[in-house]
């Protein structure tokens, strides 16, 4: 394995990481397949019909055209961030599941990538479920906005290494807390999900533009309004970020586990 | 007989502490070798560092001729390994262990089913196939985990204390399932606090302690090598009483006492009890010389300590 090559250690040998969390995950189907509906569901009702009447269009469309889409995205954030984070830390440290597995053939690398792959695969799920809410409810705009479905699974690729990263540093599962409270909520609320950037001073928007979720929103905006062009230099970005994010949580990993 | 397992000058190193320090041994093709030792001795790191799960800090470690730390993976591939910490998958049932496992190992799926029923069959677990992992008692998931580590197939099972918490029968069980292993070629590791396992399983062995060998050999030899054929041992009362012995018999023997016991290793416990008559000892008893005696020996005084 080289050393300076972080991305080394990782073998296809990820998917079997991923097809255990897989058989876990089909269990328990029956439980959890309702909460992805009715969340957006809320979310859509309390602050998109609610709050929305208050609120005078923005950008030429209704406030609930204008999170609906940022629904989407967010989950394509908090999903993998979830799995990620206590999903992954649990199995880590207090079911020895990945003492397990890296006494086969499988590398601390292809454990990390198979959460990964699992924490995408909830946003693909989770970000489907709202997509289907939303349609219910007319505010797709564009046919192309289908594409939104596949890129929950792509986009989410670049959250889970940072949730992953924030995993390998911490030594009990409470610290959890901070990176809930420290890092989902102000993206949540400041990357452009609920109210354009533009209301934040300046100084806050140039934070906001180095959140991903800001580039997911934007994305999943113009897809839903049938602008393509319009997604390349965010998709840029969540490429960009996901790489190194990435890295830096595989060569963690590594750091943490094989001491 | 080819080595398979060769360790030179292995070091590891917790910050500053030496679990394991400085060292040598060579483990060959189809024999049992064990390490013993007392708790903290680096039994466990020992067997962590041949699975690539703690890289040494310093020396060499050969597996099947592969580096561990320039190939992990082709040394894991044919390891079997039942570690000390219970492993086990908790999400998942008995059998979801067994099948989950095998795709690690790239177990192609109907072999894999063929194989875990068989080890189920193999490990009295049959009954528990659909059982989840925490419903099992304590001796069925140590039961469990060396049917997971047989699933691969494995040229080497590393079993670091396979036996802990078993019942008496299961424990049989599990010793003659080693036997047969053992017959059909199989290369095993084996770490345990039982000196009837270790006697009774072992070609060779290690004794350790502080993360040094203290001495190897086998059983029978160890036994004669440091205590001889036979052992008289009575209650400790003081170090007055173990002085009149040592008067008594002279130089010739070696008298040790751990707790509240006072052990001589003789050729003939009768012929030197009969010699400490006159002392009126309580409790005295003649035996055999064990494995146990040994490690006591090498070890015991660090345990009084
Ligand atoms: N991850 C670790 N970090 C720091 N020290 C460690 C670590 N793992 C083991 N040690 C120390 O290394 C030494 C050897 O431990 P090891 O687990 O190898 O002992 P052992 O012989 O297996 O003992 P036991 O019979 O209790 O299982 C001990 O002093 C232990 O505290
Ligand atoms: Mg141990």
């Amino acid at each position: 394995m080289n050393n300076l090559n972080p991305y080394s250690g990782v073998s296809h040998r990820s998917f079997y990481v991923f097809l255990r969390h897989y058989d876990v995950f089909m269990k328990t189907l029956s439980t959890s397949l309702i909460p992805p509906f009715l969340d957006p569901l809320f979310y859509l009702l309390g602050m998109g019909y609610g709050l929305g009447s208050m609120v005078s269009p923005i950008k030429g469309m209704t406030y609930v055209e204008f999170i609906a889409p940022a629904l989407v995205a967010s989950v394509i954030m908090t999903a993998p961030f979830f799995e990620c984070t206590v999903g992954s830390f649990v199995r880590m440290h207090f079911q020895k599941t990945f003492d397990a597995m890296i006494a086969t053939p499988v590398s601390i690398e292809d454990v990390v990538t198979g959460d990964i792959l699992y924490g995408a695969g909830r946003a693909l799920l989770q970000g489907t479920a709202i997509f289907i809410v939303i349609m219910f409810f007319g505010l797709v705009k564009s046919p192309l906005a289908l594409f939104i479905i596949p890129l929950c699974f792509v986009l989410a690729l670049a959250y889970g290494p940072i949730a992953m990263l924030y995993t390998s540093f911490i030594p009990a599962i409470n610290y959890v807390d901070y990176f809930f409270t420290l890092i989902i909520t102000p993206m949540f609320l400041f990357a452009g999900t609920f109210f354009p950037i533009e209301q934040l001073p300046i100084w806050a928007q140039k934070v906001a533009w180095f959140m991903p979720l800001y580039h997911t929103v934007n994305i999943a905006r113009d897809l839903n309004v049938g602008n393509f062009a319009g997604i390349w230099d965010d998709m840029l970005w969540m490429v960009v970020c996901g790489l190194f994010f990435y890295a830096l949580a595989l060569w963690r990993m590594r750091k943490r586990m094989l001491k | 007989m080819n080595p398979i397992i060769t360790a030179r000058s292995l070091v590891k190193k917790y910050d500053g502490l030496s679990a394991v320090d400085h060292i040598d041994f060579t483990i060959h093709e189809g024999e049992v070798f064990g390490f013993l030792g007392p708790n903290g001795a680096g039994k466990t790191t020992i067997m962590k560092m041949i699975y690539c799960y703690v890289p040494p800090t310093a020396g060499q470690l050969l597996v099947n001729g592969l580096n561990v730390v320039k190939s992990p993976r082709g040394v894991k591939a044919i390891l079997g390994v039942v570690p000390q910490e219970d492993s086990l998958d908790p999400d998942l049932t008995v059998y979801g262990n067994l099948i989950t496992y095998s795709r690690y190992h790239e177990v192609p799926g109907a072999e894999a089913r063929e194989r875990a029923n068989r080890l189920l069959e193999m490990m009295s677990l049959t009954e528990k196939r659909n059982v989840i992992i925490e419903n099992l008692s304590g001796g069925m998931k140590r039961r469990l985990l060396i049917a997971r580590g047989l699933i691969n197939n494995p040229i080497i099972l590393i079993l670091d204390e396979p036996t802990t918490g078993l019942d008496p029968q299961a424990r049989h069980l599990v010793w003659s399932k080693l036997k047969e292993l053992k017959n059909s070629g199989i290369t095993i590791i084996l770490t345990t606090h039982y000196m009837e396992e270790a006697d009774r399983l072992c070609d060779r062995l290690v004794m350790m302690n502080n993360g040094k060998i203290l001495d190897k050999g086998s059983p029978v030899d160890l036994v004669r090598r440091h205590i001889g054929k036979e052992v008289l041992e009575v209650d400790y009362v003081d170090d007055a009483l173990v002085g009149e012995i040592r008067t008594a018999l002279g130089d010739k023997f070696t008298i040790d006492h751990y707790g509240d016991r006072v052990y001589v290793f003789t050729d003939s416990a009768h012929e030197t009890a009969s010699r400490l008559q006159h002392l009126n000892l309580k409790a005295v008893s003649e035996r055999k010389a064990s494995l146990e005696d040994v490690f006591l020996m090498l070890t015991g005084r660090t345990l009084v300590d």
